[in-house]
C-alpha cells in the first residue's frame, strides 16, 4: 500500500504537485518516469491568463483611481497618503493579497480539506502575491516612509524578487531535468538509491573475482548471498539473479585482469563518491570514449558487464545532476519562506500601529 | 548478462515510508521561518521597549524639526485630553510659529481672531522632506486663487486678480506699484514708503556727467557697504578697495544677501558732494570747511559757531607744532625761535587775508554772501573771532540750506529760523501743504529706511542668486537709464521674469516658477514672539 503514496502526493523530486517542481510520473511506477509522462506542473503558459486577466483587471482600475486621487482628489493638495481614504484601501487590499499568498502553505498542509485545487492557489499565489507590491506601492504613495516601513519594503522586495526568481527557475529548470536526469528518483531517496547502484556494481563486478586476496570459495558464498538476497528484496528480478550467480560461479573470468583494474581504480571509488574531482569519470565527454577504450581491451565474453557497469555510472551521474537541479529547484525557498514570514509579522506590526496611533479613539 | 530493471525492481530501490518521514529541508525552513519572524518582531520590541519612537516615523522629518525627532509627543499632542494623535494639531504649531494670516479678507484658514491661520495641516506637511513641509506646491496657493472670490470675505475684495492660473503675463498680475505723495490717496501700502530725497538716475549713470561712477553696484549691493565706495574717505583713500582687506572694518558683510543695502551719504554720496559752507567756484578752497551731515538745528548751530570752526580748523592743523617753531638758518648758524600759537593763528590769519580771502572779499562773488564777507573781515584779534548776528546766523542757515547744499537731494519744509510767516522753501514744489509746520525749518525726513528695504513686502527676490555673466543691473532695471524723477519706482515687471523663468506646468526656456519662488503666504509684517520664546 505504502508504494502508491508517492504517486498519490509526491512527484519523484520528492515534492508536491503544485510546489513549483514537475508533475511527473503521474502514470508510471514510482522510481521511475517515462519521458513521455513527464509534464512540469507549474509553467508559466496559457492557463496563467486567467490570473493575468484579473491583475489588470484589479491594478488598471486601482491605478486610475490613484492618479485621479493625487491630480484631483484629496492627495492633490500635499500628496498620496497610506492614512487617507485611498491610501487605506490599497494597503487593505495590498495586505489581503500577501495573507492570501501565504496562505498557500496552509492549504498544502490541508491537503484532505476541499479548498480548491492546489495549482489555482499557487497560480493564485504569484499573481496576487505580485498584485500586492503594487498596491503596497499605491498605498504608499511611492514613498518608502520611515524606518518600520522601509524594512517593510525592503522584505517586500526580497519575496517578490525571490518568488519571481523561483518561478522563472521552476518555469525552465524542470525541462532541463526531463532530458537530462531520465532516470529521475525521488530526491530524499537519492543517497538510498546510489547504495543501491554500490551494491549493484559490486555484483556485476564478481565475473572479476575477488578483488582482494580472500579465499575463492568463501567469497563466493558471500557474493552469493548477497545477491539472493538482493533478489528477495525484489531489487533483482530471478532471471537476473541466475545470471549474476552462474557469473560467479565462472569467476573470475578469463582476461579479467584489466576489467578489475579499472573497476577498482577508477569505477568503485566514482560509484562510491569517492573518485577526486580531477578523476577520468568526473568529466562527462570522456565517459564513454574510456569505456570503449576498456571495451576494446577486454574479451568479448566481459563487455556485457562492462555495459552494466556504464549503465550504474551514468545513473549515478544523472542522480547527482538531479539533486544539483534540485537544489536550485527548491533553494530559493530558504530565502522566500522565511523573509515572507518576517515581512507578515511586520506588516501586522504596522497595521496594528496604524490603528492604534489612527484618530480612530478608543481603540 | 544484461542490466535488466523492472518498475518493481526500481521501486523497490526507495523507501516507501519516506512520505511519513518529516523532511528535513522542510523542517529546516519551518526552523528559519520562525528565526526571521522572532528577528522581526525582537527588532521592533527592542524600539519599543527602548522607547525609540523614530521607527515609527512615516518618513523622515525636516531639518528644522529634526532635533525633536524623537519626542512624537512635541507634535502629535490632543489638545483635548493630551494623548497621542496622529493629527497635529494648530496648537502644536502655534507653540513656536506664529502663523500670520496670509490676508485679513479671507473667508477659510483663517481663525476667528483673524490674525492667525487655521488648520496648519492642509498646507504644511510634515514627513515628506522639506518641499512638502514648506507647502511649496501650487496647489496649495489654488485653493484660493483659482477662485478668489469664493474665497474671500464678502465685500472685502481687492483687486487682486479673481484667478490667477500661470506665471505668464498674461494671467499673472503685472507688478506695477505706484508711489503716491498723499499716502491718503492710495491704499497701497507702498505708499508710505515715498522717500523725500531726490536723486536722478539718469544723469549719475551718464558716463559723459558722471565719469568713474556709472556702476550701479557702488551704491547698490547686497553687502554692507559696497566694496566700490567710500567710507569718508580721504585724498589717500583707495577707490575703489579692490580686496576685502581693503575695505574699512565697518564694511562687514551683511548675512543676507538677497536684498540691496540702504544708500548711505557717508558711504556713497559724500565723495562727491561735500556739505561747504560755499561749495567750490563760489569761495576759496579753505573756505570748504565741511559742515557735518546732520540734523538741520545742529547745522543750523553749526554754522553760527562757523568763525570758532574756522578757529578750530586751524587749531587742529596736523602740522601746527612744527609749524610754532621757526627755524631760520643764517650763514650756517640755525636758530630756532618758538612761539605762541595765537601768534601763529594770527599770522595763518593775516597770510590767508593777505592772499586769497583778500582777492575773495574784493570779487563780485563775495556780495552774495555778505555773512561770509563778514566773518572773514578781519577784526585784528584772532583770540576773538568774528561773531554774526541772529539775523546774519538766520541768513547764513537759510542760505546754506537752500543752495547746492541739504536742497541738492532734500526736500525742505519748516519755517526758516526768524520768520514769523510759515514758508517752505523748495526747489521743488510739493504737491502737498502739511497742516502744521514744524518749527525748525530744515530737510523733510528721507523715510529712507536703515535696512534692505524689500519693496513687495508679500514676495522675495534673491539679488544674490540672480548674479550672472549676462545679467546686468539694467538689464532688469533698464528704466534706470533714462530716469530722472526719484519718484519713477524703477523695479522690473513680470516680462523680465519671464525672460528666464516659466510657469512650472509649461514647458520653456530657463527655472520654472512656482508661487513660493517668489510669494510668502504668512504675512510676516504681523508675526508675534510665539509662547516658546518668550
Amino acid at each position: 500500500m505504502l508504494t502508491a503514496m508517492p504517486n498519490q502526493n509526491k512527484t519523484s523530486s520528492g515534492c508536491h504537485p503544485a510546489n513549483f517542481c514537475l508533475n511527473l510520473r503521474q502514470k508510471s511506477v514510482p522510481g521511475t518516469t517515462p519521458a513521455t509522462a513527464r509534464r512540469p506542473a507549474m509553467r508559466i503558459d496559457r492557463t496563467h491568463r486567467p490570473w493575468l486577466r484579473l491583475s489588470l483587471i484589479l491594478l488598471i482600475p486601482a491605478a486610475g483611481w490613484y492618479i485621479v486621487d493625487a491630480l484631483h482628489g484629496g492627495a492633490a493638495l500635499n500628496g498620496p497618503s497610506g492614512a487617507s481614504i485611498t491610501g487605506i484601501v490599497f494597503g487593505s487590499i495590498g495586505l489581503a493579497f500577501m495573507i492570501y499568498a501565504a496562505l498557500l502553505g496552509a492549504r498544502k498542509r490541508l491537503r484532505s480539506v476541499p479548498l480548491g485545487r492546489t495549482q489555482w492557489w499557487m497560480r493564485g499565489h504569484l499573481w496576487l502575491g505580485t498584485l500586492a507590491l503594487f498596491f503596497v506601492w499605491l498605498h504608499a504613495g511611492f514613498h518608502l516612509g520611515g524606518s518600520l516601513t522601509l524594512w517593510t519594503m525592503i522584505l517586500l522586495y526580497v519575496v517578490v524578487a525571490s518568488g519571481w526568481f523561483g518561478a522563472l527557475l521552476q518555469h525552465f529548470l524542470p525541462e532541463y531535468l526531463t532530458h537530462q536526469v531520465p532516470n529521475e528518483t525521488i530526491y530524499d531517496q537519492i543517497p538510498l538509491v546510489l547504495h543501491h547502484l554500490q551494491d549493484e556494481a559490486d555484483d556485476v563486478a564478481a565475473i572479476c573475482g575477488p578483488l582482494n586476496s580472500e579465499p575463492l570459495e568463501s567469497w563466493r558464498a558471500q557474493r552469493a548471498s548477497a545477491i539472493m538476497d538482493r533478489e528477495r528484496g525484489e531489487l533483482i528480478t530471478s532471471r537476473r539473479r541466475e545470471e549474476l550467480l552462474t557469473a560467479l560461479k565462472a569467476a573470475p573470468a578469463v582476461g579479467s585482469g584489466e576489467l578489475r583494474r579499472f573497476y577498482v581504480h577508477d569505477l568503485k571509488p566514482y560509484i562510491r563518491g569517492e573518485a577526486p574531482s580531477d578523476s577520468a569519470m568526473a568529466n562527462v565527454r570522456r565517459i564513454p570514449l574510456l569505456f570503449e577504450q576498456k571495451r576494446n581491451l577486454l574479451p568479448e565474453a566481459l563487455h556485457p558487464a562492462l555495459k552494466d557497469l556504464e549503465q550504474i555510472c551514468n545513473e549515478r551521474r544523472q542522480l547527482i545532476l538531479q539533486k544539483r537541479i534540485h537544489h536550485w529547484l527548491h533553494g530559493w525557498l530558504f530565502v522566500h519562506i522565511p523573509i515572507s514570514m518576517a515581512l507578515l509579522a511586520l506588516a501586522v506590526v504596522h497595521v496594528f500601529l496604524a490603528i492604534k496611533y489612527s484618530t480612530i479613539k478608543h481603540f | 548478462m544484461a542490466r535488466t530493471q523492472t518498475p518493481k525492481t526500481i521501486s523497490k530501490r526507495v523507501d516507501p515510508a519516506y512520505v511519513i518521514k518529516p523532511r528535513r529541508t522542510t523542517r529546516q525552513r519551518w526552523l528559519l521561518s520562525l528565526v526571521a519572524m522572532a528577528i522581526a518582531l525582537s527588532c521592533w520590541l527592542v524600539y519599543a521597549l527602548r522607547g525609540r519612537q523614530t521607527i515609527y516615523n512615516p518618513g523622515p522629518v525636516s531639518n528644522a524639526h529634526a532635533f525633536f525627532e524623537a519626542d512624537c509627543a512635541k507634535c502629535h499632542r490632543s489638545s483635548s485630553d493630551g494623548h497621542f494623535s496622529r493629527t497635529v494639531s494648530d496648537a502644536a504649531c502655534l507653540t513656536c510659529h506664529d502663523g500670520p494670516v496670509h490676508h485679513a479678507s479671507q473667508n477659510r484658514l483663517i481663525s476667528t481672531d483673524g490674525v492667525t491661520s487655521k488648520n496648519c495641516a492642509t498646507c504644511h506637511t510634515e514627513h515628506r522632506g522639506h518641499a512638502a513641509l514648506a507647502a511649496a506646491s501650487n496647489a496649495h496657493c489654488l485653493q484660493c486663487h483659482d477662485n478668489l472670490d469664493a474665497a474671500t470675505l464678502s465685500g472685502q475684495r481687492t483687486g487682486i486678480k479673481n484667478a490667477i492660473a500661470s506665471f505668464t503675463p498674461a494671467d499673472h498680475p503685472r507688478f506695477g506699484r505706484a508711489l503716491r505723495e498723499n499716502p491718503a490717496d492710495d491704499k497701497s501700502p507702498l505708499a508710505d514708503h515715498l522717500t523725500h530725497i531726490k536723486f536722478n538716475h539718469k544723469l549719475h549713470l551718464d558716463p559723459s556727467r558722471s565719469p568713474g561712477i556709472t556702476r550701479c553696484d557702488i551704491c547698490h549691493t547686497t553687502s554692507d557697504p559696497s566694496p566700490l565706495a567710500r567710507d569718508n574717505p580721504t585724498v589717500d583713500d583707495k577707490l575703489p578697495a579692490t580686496t576685502v582687506h581693503d575695505r574699512p572694518a565697518s564694511a562687514a558683510n551683511s548675512t543676507d544677501r538677497r536684498y540691496m543695502q540702504p544708500v548711505n551719504y557717508e558711504r556713497h554720496c559724500a565723495s562727491c558732494h561735500k556739505l561747504t559752507v560755499a561749495q567750490a567756484g563760489e569761495a576759496p578752497n579753505f573756505l570748504n570747511i565741511e559742515v557735518a551731515h546732520v540734523k538741520m538745528d545742529i547745522v543750523q548751530q553749526q554754522l553760527a559757531a562757523l568763525p570758532a570752526l574756522y578757529s578750530a580748523a586751524l587749531a587742529k592743523d596736523p602740522q601746527r607744532e612744527k609749524k610754532l617753531t621757526i627755524t631760520k638758518k643764517v650763514r650756517n648758524k640755525v636758530t630756532e625761535t618758538k612761539i605762541t600759537e595765537q601768534e601763529w593763528s594770527q599770522a595763518q590769519i593775516e597770510k590767508l587775508q593777505s592772499g586769497d580771502i583778500a582777492d575773495w572779499l574784493a570779487s563780485p562773488r563775495a556780495t552774495n554772501h555778505p555773512d561770509l564777507k563778514k566773518l572773514l573781515t578781519p577784526t585784528g584779534d584772532p583770540a576773538a573771532p568774528p561773531t554774526l548776528s541772529p539775523e546774519e546766523q538766520r541768513s547764513l542757515y537759510v542760505a546754506y540750506a537752500t543752495g547746492n547744499s541739504c536742497n541738492k537731494c532734500h526736500d525742505l519744509q519748516g519755517t526758516p529760523p526768524g520768520s514769523k510767516a510759515p514758508e517752505t522753501s523748495t526747489t521743488q514744489p510739493s504737491t502737498t501743504q502739511p497742516a502744521a509746520l514744524p518749527t525748525v525749518f530744515g530737510t523733510k525726513p528721507t523715510n529712507l529706511p536703515t535696512s534692505p528695504r524689500r519693496w513687495f513686502t508679500s514676495s522675495q527676490f534673491d539679488h544674490d542668486k540672480h548674479r550672472t555673466e549676462n545679467l546686468t543691473c539694467t538689464t532688469c532695471h533698464a528704466a534706470a537709464l533714462t530716469s530722472a524723477d526719484t519718484a519713477e519706482i524703477l523695479l522690473p515687471n513680470i516680462e523680465s521674469c519671464t525672460t528666464c523663468h516659466h510657469d512650472p506646468n509649461a514647458s520653456g526656456r530657463g527655472v520654472a516658477a512656482d508661487c513660493t519662488s517668489c510669494h510668502l503666504y504668512h504675512d510676516r509684517t504681523k508675526e508675534r514672539v510665539t509662547a516658546a520664546f518668550k
